[in-house]
């Protein structure tokens, strides 16, 4: 229950520093002024209209799309890694990432941006988001599908990977015959992003992460069973299937929607689970699961926030920043079997 | 002791004198054709050849390439016909060639696609030009096929060499104009591209007109009020990132010339500057003018700007209206604005300053 505690409390803090830290200098009571201003408590001076703006409409969605997206991957990678015995399965290994960059790549590359068809147009974000999230859903689709005509689950892991294969071909096509601009703009959005999320777009992304993650929370009993093997799990009367099922739902869900919002956040899905085993050192997904949610968080928080620290001489790619504390977690797994 | 000391003496004046005169040739004296902007090129005539050094703009007093031409300066060909064969790798230089009265030199071309000029367009459907891949890897089969006399390709920064273009033989005319920081020093390097084709007066002519074009509008500007100040913001973001133009940039010098009051003119960037959000915002956000250029099949409007970032609605341009997009799929200005800096100086101070009458803008749009 400390451990609990004292975990909240660094979550808090480092969403704070979050609205703290960013390109512009905006004193420390600046911003607890313009926090208290948003809640009614304080006023703000005609002076700190920028400021305001800034914490108000960019870094708090900011740090609450870093800790919902953090947490939402987290638990995804510790779901698959039960659900597959495999220590190195992560959201991003049944293609589901890849499909979204695919459905974001025919957008930006082939389709100049925008999405067309009879009186239904989309453009700019809302046209990416439109793309990632039919993308990662279809081959979530595609996944489902073939769980139910295959029972080995490391046969099921190896045609996730194909399928990300298919996607990743078709996005080298795609970026070999597209433009400077077209392909600066789809490398951008590879790099991950917390900052896509606007103030307005912030409950869909929050809602349907929550929703997500209480699912998995509802998942903890078979996943718990599951840890003893697949013929322990179904003597104890739980259908394997059906929870594959669901843990796949569960996992395509949070991750189209992270990656629709996000962009393709990479190792934290794979990591993170691997960090809360650490801190918890147990398998028991009763802490597990809400350590790793807990998790997912502070280390999204965490990379948001180096990737800001440049200050006004630009921002480091949030995936350049995420292998930093993922890769060597990995590399102290592999060490340790 | 004496006499030895002497002899060194002698070897070493020798030795000396060696080293000086011009870089490109040791002994003779050839005629340096005067560069006044282009900052990279150097060019000497000689009795029987021209050469030309490009240095190179990531190492300094390094040599990207040099070339021994004709005397005229155009590049030896194989059977002595007139005109060289080329495969040219951008649109901007097919357009140049274009514009010089050479495009029957042109026998292929990289990113068809994305060559917005009729007339190659045309030449390609009438079998008279073949695409050759894509500019970045070309396909070494087509090429060898044409047997061009010389390859226009642009140089990239420790890309490694052209792979086997490199092989082929074929004189590889490395475009680094793209790396001169002022805009008259990159449309200089017409003379140079003019010269290789046998259309070395007409460049001459060509750019003159452009530099007297590009000076008059200057002059045109400090005529103004000097206390006068015009922030312009200029681009958009791209995903987390918005690139910006440095300081030292050519686009980011025009807007000087433009008499704009550019957020980042005392930066010494001659590159793009990736800023967050939160910078652009702070230093821009009262900008009176933004100008931006984009890549999609049909016009922006104000709606389409809010739905790629709602945070574009807070700046003083974009609530005034006074948003400026230039097309880049469906307009010239990748084709023209490298060797007619003028022509986008003209649409830079037709915006800021329409009390001068230059009539309407030809690449930034108004929404």
């Amino acid at each position: 229950m400390k451990k609990y505690f004292l975990g909240g409390l660094l979550l808090i803090a480092l969403f704070l520093v979050s609205l703290i830290v960013g390109a512009v200098d905006i004193p420390v009571g600046d911003v607890f002024r313009i926090l208290g201003s948003a809640v009614g408590l304080t006023s703000i001076e005609d002076g700190q209209g920028v400021g305001s703006y800034i914490v108000l409409n960019s870094r708090l969605p900011q740090a609450v799309t870093a800790m919902f997206c953090g947490a939402s991957l987290a638990v995804s990678g510790l779901m698959l890694q039960t659900a597959f015995r495999n220590p190195l399965a992560g959201p991003s290994i049944f293609g589901i990432n890849s499909g979204a960059s695919l459905g974001v790549a025919l957008v930006m590359l082939l389709l100049g941006g925008s999405i067309t068809a009879g009186s239904f147009s989309l453009s700019g974000f809302a046209a990416i988001l439109f793309a990632a999230f039919i993308g990662a859903m279809v081959v979530m689709a595609l996944i489902l599908f073939f769980s139910t005509l295959v029972k080995n689950n490391v046969m099921l892991l190896i045609i996730g990977i194909m399928i990300g294969y298919l996607a990743t071909s078709a996005i080298s096509l795609l970026n070999f015959f597209a433009t400077d601009a077209g392909v600066q703009s789809y490398m951008v959005w590879g790099l991950g992003n917390f900052g896509g999320v606007t103030i307005n777009q912030l409950p869909v992304f929050v809602i349907v992460s929550i929703l997500g993650l209480l699912a998995s929370v509802a998942l903890i009993k078979p996943l718990n069973a599951l840890l003893l093997g697949e013929q322990y799990a179904e003597n104890l009367g739980i259908n394997t299937r059906r929870v594959r099922f669901y843990l796949l739902l569960v996992t395509g869900i949070l991750t189209a929607i992270t990656t629709a919002f996000c962009g393709p956040v990479a190792f934290i899905g794979l990591a993170v689970p691997h960090i809360a085993r650490m801190v918890i050192g147990t398998e028991n997904h009763r802490q597990l699961l809400p350590t790793t949610i807990l998790m997912g968080g502070i280390v999204a928080l965490v990379c948001n926030i180096i990737s800001v620290l440049p200050g006004d001489a630009g921002i480091i790619p949030l995936n350049a920043v995420t292998p930093l504390i993922g890769a060597p977690v990995i590399i102290y797994v592999i060490m340790r079997r | 002791m004496r006499n030895h000391l002497f002899i060194v003496v002698i070897v070493a004046a020798a030795l000396c004198s060696c080293k000086g005169g011009s870089t490109l040739s040791s002994q003779e004296q050839g005629d340096t054709i005067k560069m006044n902007y282009a900052q990279l090129l150097t060019i000497v005539r000689y009795d029987d050849r021209t050469e030309v050094e490009i240095a190179d703009p990531w190492n300094k007093g390094k040599v990207l390439h040099k070339y021994t031409l004709n005397a005229d300066g155009t590049i030896p060909t194989k059977d002595n016909h007139r005109s060289p064969k080329l495969v040219v790798g951008t649109s901007v230089h097919c357009g140049l060639l274009e514009q010089l009265g050479k495009v029957e030199t042109i026998k292929g071309v990289c990113d068809l696609q994305y060559v917005h000029l009729p007339r190659i367009q045309k030449m390609a459907r009438d079998g008279k030009v073949v695409d050759c891949g894509s500019g970045l890897q070309p396909t070494v089969e087509k090429i060898i096929s044409l047997q061009p006399d010389a390859i226009f390709l642009s140089p990239f920064q420790n890309s490694g060499g052209y792979g086997r273009v490199d092989d082929l033989g074929i004189t590889i005319i490395e475009m680094a104009d793209y790396m001169e920081t002022s805009a008259l020093g990159r449309a200089e390097w017409m003379r140079f591209y003019g010269m290789l084709v046998g259309a070395a007066e007409e460049a001459d002519s060509l750019f003159a007109e452009v530099e007297r074009n590009y000076k008059e509008l200057c002059s045109k500007v400090k005529a103004l009020a000097p206390d006068t100040h015009h922030p312009v913001l200029m681009d958009k973001m791209t995903g987390s990132v918005w690139y910006v133009p440095g300081g030292k940039s050519t686009i980011g010098r025009m807007l000087g010339d433009a008499g704009c009051d550019y957020p980042w003119a005392t930066d010494n960037h001659s590159g793009s500057l990736a800023l967050p959000f939160e910078t652009v915002f702070q230093k821009a956000r009262n900008a009176e003018v933004w100008l931006f250029r984009y890549n999609q099949p049909h016009a922006i409007t104000y709606d389409e700007l809010l739905t790629e970032k709602n945070a574009y609605k807070e700046f003083s341009a974009f609530k005034e209206r006074r948003a400026y997009g230039c097309n880049t799929a469906t307009s010239t200005f990748y084709e023209d604005t490298p060797f007619h800096p003028d022509f986008l100086l003209r649409d830079f101070i037709t915006i800021i300053h329409p009390e001068l009458g230059l009539g309407a803008p030809k690449y930034f749009l108004p929404l």
